[in-house]
């Protein structure tokens, strides 16, 4: 079975890119484009990991991240949060997500810290 | 029955002619000779000629004579005049001969008694005459005749003097009647005249009539003399002055009364009851007799002058000339005390004078009203920078006129006159230099005060004079300087403060208590201060102000406070300096505070800007990285179906970058004032059709043209279809629920107005003024929105720079409608 991948990003475009990488990796790929849509359905996925994006037009990833990780049923899920925002480094000091993603980011960079958690998990 | 006459008149004339008696017949008052005959001629002793003249013209001897005056009256009366032996004088022969005549004039009268005619015979009776009788009577006769002639003319005459001394003497009467009623006037007048005289003249008058000296009369000046008024007149005068009794002058009245000679009293002294006091009153007077036409004595006339005033003042001279006497022996031996103290004097003066001369300070000593310098010294003409010549013994004005316009002659004045001494400080003064030119204004500490002479009168002033011009200078720049320091710091809104070095003693000023969040007029203790700094920072600033006290360094650091009162929170910039000693010996620590929350929200803004730009940046970057990325993976397998997806991606993405460059571009351009316009004539709704083509296509909106279809502008068709293009994008990102998104066209006279309206969930009031700043974004509900937040404001430069006007109205709930104008035509 394939691995699942949850995606919460709100710009299609990037979303579309992200999914083409993902799937070439194999793995079946979720996408949302509000924190309510991924909040909503991610536990009934149960997902191998979950990606999240930061500046979302109902919500942010860093309390989204915050939620999985304090939900019983989710909180061994790694997390990766990607960004654009240049305040990265202070994002991740007070943020337990498993992984932090600058954008733009390479995409064989990406998808190689994506296998990395999720293999590891395994 | 008469038969008619057979002759004519001229034959009956000449036939009568031939009479040997003389015959003539007048005519007229003028007696016209119509007939005279021979005989008549020669009597006459002339010829015919004569005929048809007057009798006066024929005779003129006869002027003289009564007989033309008789002929006439026989004209005028009509009454014959018979006479006998006339003597007529008659130039006969060339000779004056008398003739007498028996003759007879008379008058022919008509039916109507009318006389036409005087008939006159006479008869030569000379020769008759010769008798003495007849000749005396007709000389009598002709003396009668004269004689009543002359008296006829007297009579005449009297007569008209009759009349005339008639008409004088009726105006004589009338002039008497006049003159009696007018002297009789004038005599009550003179009397009543006389009667007020008596009454008011200056001179005591009374009379009194009888032995008894009843008082007939008493003027004003004799009842006010006696101090009785006139209900004295009818009584006695003992009635009337009791207060006379045995004082002696009913006594002389009575000798005068009896011996009718006149009495004079001089200066005589009469107690006399006045106002109720006997009053010791002195008189002049006389009492004169009044005779009656036999020449006894019935009454006394009293006139008397009161002359009390002139013995008392007699009495006083003598007094004072006996005091005066006094006097002049005391003034002697003061006289001789005064020449010893003026030596004293002297001496004590040329003391004083030594002393002010040794003075280092300016005086001068003023004397008498004039203020006559009259004494200086050397610093004082060093000051006014003259010798002692050429002000010695001049008055002040004369050497300095320019002080008369300047309050020290009147001060001067003041402090002679004693109104004590003057002491001002600072005071200016101008003195003009030697060649009275240029003036000089100096300002001086000034001191003036009386001096006094033996009596304790002043005299003169003396005044010292101390020039603090420099002094008062230097405090007026030191003035000046600390109130544009003070302007500065306020302007500045600098909140400054002072510490002592040794006490600690912390001063606040009010604008920095302000700052603190404390009433300027309230208590501010330095504790007080650093508990407002937050947390984070207190221990920092609290030690960079210890170690700048200790090391006298100086500090710069920006914390931030909590208000004392609103507890909100300010970024403040503080300075800190120590000033070494001053002239107490005291070092103070002292700087400014400085409220820079505005910089620093603009700081924050700018960087959150920075990083919202990146970020907006980044997002597309990403997209274009991971399309051309996956690109390259495609490279050998380009009939790939996800190729064509992928390359629109990076396109797309690559229109998004340059978009996203312009804006920012377009915001400093803006900033700079470098924003160009490209003007053209359109129209509006067709620039509204046109624009928003990705909005339109996407489906999820309607946009709505109305109003003013055919309105045209004239402006920059790009730069305004970008400011729709913003508005209609905001519409779509924050009222993404909104359909219908209405685009209105007004013309309102000059300009257009076009208007961006959803309905969607509006925006709070509180937004709406920033809604157009730089780097604003309303973000609604918590949640963040793409983009650069720079597009309002943008569209606001752009709109702007066309003087036109960009608006929202906006209420929760209901939507928006935000609106610009455009001048229809650039100016």
């Amino acid at each position: 079975m394939k691995k699942r991948i949850c995606v919460l990003e709100d710009n299609d475009e990037i979303l579309e890119i992200i999914k083409i990488v993902l799937e070439d990796e194999n793995y079946d790929v979720y996408g949302f484009g509000t924190v309510a849509a991924f909040m909503a359905n991610y536990l009934d996925l149960k997902p191998d990991l979950c990606l999240l994006d930061v500046m979302l037009p109902d919500g942010n990833g860093i309390e989204v991240c915050e939620a999985i990780k304090k939900h019983p049923e989710s909180s061994e899920i790694p997390v990766v949060v990607m960004t654009a925002n240049s305040r990265m480094d202070k994002m991740r000091e007070g943020s337990n997500a498993n992984d932090f993603i600058a954008k733009p980011f390479d995409i064989n960079d990406f998808a190689h810290r994506i296998n990395r958690l999720i293999t590891v998990d395994i | 029955m008469p038969r008619e006459r057979r002759l004519k008149d001229n034959q009956i004339i000449q036939i009568l002619c031939r009479s040997d008696d003389a015959v003539a017949i007048y005519t007229g008052a003028e007696i016209l000779i119509e007939v005279a005959n021979p005989a008549m001629q020669t009597a006459w002793g002339r010829d015919a000629s004569v005929i048809g003249l007057t009798l006066s013209e024929a005779l003129p001897e006869i002027e003289d004579q009564p007989f033309l005056g008789m002929l006439q009256e026989v004209w005028k009366t009509g009454i014959d005049n018979v006479g006998t032996a006339i003597p007529a004088d008659l130039l006969i022969d060339g000779k004056l001969q008398r003739y007498y005549f028996d003759y007879a004039y008379r008058a022919v009268k008509d039916e109507n008694g009318q006389v036409y005619a005087i008939f006159h015979t006479a008869r030569d009776v000379t020769e008759k005459v010769n008798d003495r009788e007849e000749l005396k009577v007709a000389r009598e006769r002709e003396e009668l005749l004269k004689r009543e002639q002359v008296l006829n003319e007297e009579l005449a005459t009297a007569n008209e003097k009759l009349i005339a001394a008639q008409e004088r003497l009726r105006i004589l009467n009338h002039e008497l009647e006049d003159r009696v009623v007018e002297r009789t006037a004038e005599l009550s007048r003179s009397e009543s005249r006389l009667r007020y005289l008596l009454s008011d003249a200056p001179v005591a008058i009374a009379v009194l009539r009888g032995r008894e000296l009843i008082v007939e009369s008493a003027n004003k000046m004799v009842l006010k003399a006696w101090g009785k008024t006139d209900e004295i007149i009818g009584k006695t005068l003992p009635e009337a002055i009791p207060e006379l009794n045995g004082q002696g002058f009913l006594d002389i009245l009575n000798a005068v009364y009896t011996e009718g000679e006149p009495f004079y009293g001089s200066e005589v002294k009469a107690l006399l009851r006045q106002n109720g006091k006997l009053e010791e009153v002195y008189f002049n007077f006389v009492y004169q007799p009044i005779k009656d036409e036999s020449g006894n004595t019935d009454g006394i006339m009293i006139t008397a002058s009161i002359v009390t005033e002139q013995v008392f003042g007699r009495n006083q001279v003598q007094h004072l000339n006996e005091e005066l006497i006094a006097i002049n022996e005391e003034l002697n031996e003061s006289q001789g005390l005064l020449m010893s103290t003026n030596l004293d004097l002297k001496a004590s003066e040329m003391r004083l004078d030594k002393i002010i001369s040794q003075l280092p300070v300016p005086v001068v000593v003023l004397m008498g009203q004039d203020q006559i310098i009259a004494t200086t010294n050397e610093a004082l003409l060093k000051y006014w920078d003259r010798t002692k010549e050429e002000v010695a013994g001049k008055t002040m004005l004369q050497v300095f006129p320019e002080l008369r316009n300047q309050p020290y002659p009147d001060l001067w004045k003041r402090v002679l006159a004693g109104e004590g001494p003057v002491a001002k400080l600072e005071i200016p003064v101008t003195y003009s230099d030697k060649l009275g030119g240029t003036e000089h204004s100096f300002h001086i500490d000034y001191h003036c005060q009386a001096l006094t002479d033996l009596g304790g009168n002043n005299v003169g002033v003396i005044s010292t004079i101390l020039d603090v011009t420099e002094k008062v200078r230097s405090r007026k720049q030191i003035e000046k300087a600390e109130a544009q320091l003070r302007l500065a710091i306020e302007s500045s809104k600098l909140g400054t403060w002072y510490i002592d070095a040794l006490t600690r003693e912390f001063k606040p000023s009010g604008r920095l208590k302000q700052i603190f969040g404390f009433y300027e007029d309230e208590d501010m203790p330095y504790n007080a201060a650093t508990n407002q700094i937050l947390d984070e920072y207190r221990q920092l600033v609290t030690e960079a102000v210890d170690d700048a006290i200790l090391n006298g360094t100086s500090y710069d650091m920006e914390y931030r406070i909590k208000g004392f009162r609103d507890g909100a929170i300010r970024w403040v910039r503080a300075t800190g300096k120590l000033y070494g000693e001053d002239d107490n010996g005291q070092a103070s620590f002292s700087g400014t505070v400085q409220n820079i929350t505005e910089r620093k929200l603009e700081e924050q803004r700018k960087d959150d800007f920075l990083s919202i730009a990146s970020h907006e940046l980044k997002t597309p970057i990403t997209t274009l990285k991971g399309a051309l990325q996956l690109l390259n993976r495609y490279k050998d397998n380009l009939s790939s179906g996800i190729v064509p997806r992928l390359i629109e991606q990076a396109n797309g993405s690559v229109e998004k970058i340059t978009n996203l460059i312009d804006d920012l571009l377009n915001t400093t351009r803006t900033k700079e004032g470098q924003l160009h316009l490209n003007l053209s004539t359109f129209i509006v709704s067709k620039l509204l059709d046109d624009c928003c083509q990705h909005v339109r296509i996407g489906r999820k909106h309607e946009l709505i043209v109305q109003g003013d279809l055919l309105l045209k502008v004239e402006a920059d068709e790009a730069r305004i279809d970008q400011v729709v293009v913003n508005l209609v994008n905001n519409a779509t990102k924050y009222a993404p629920d909104s359909r219908d998104i209405y685009l209105l066209i007004e013309d309102l006279g000059h300009v257009a107005r076009i208007s961006v309206r959803d309905s969607g969930p509006g925006i709070p009031k509180e937004k709406i003024p920033h809604l157009f700043d730089r780097y604003y974004r309303a973000d609604y509900g918590g949640a963040q929105y793409s983009g650069l937040g720079l597009g309002l404001y943008i569209s606001a430069e752009i709109i702007k720079r066309h003087n036109g006007e960009i608006g929202v109205e906006s209420k929760l709930g209901e939507g928006s409608t935000f609106w610009f104008t455009l001048p229809k035509k650039v100016l």
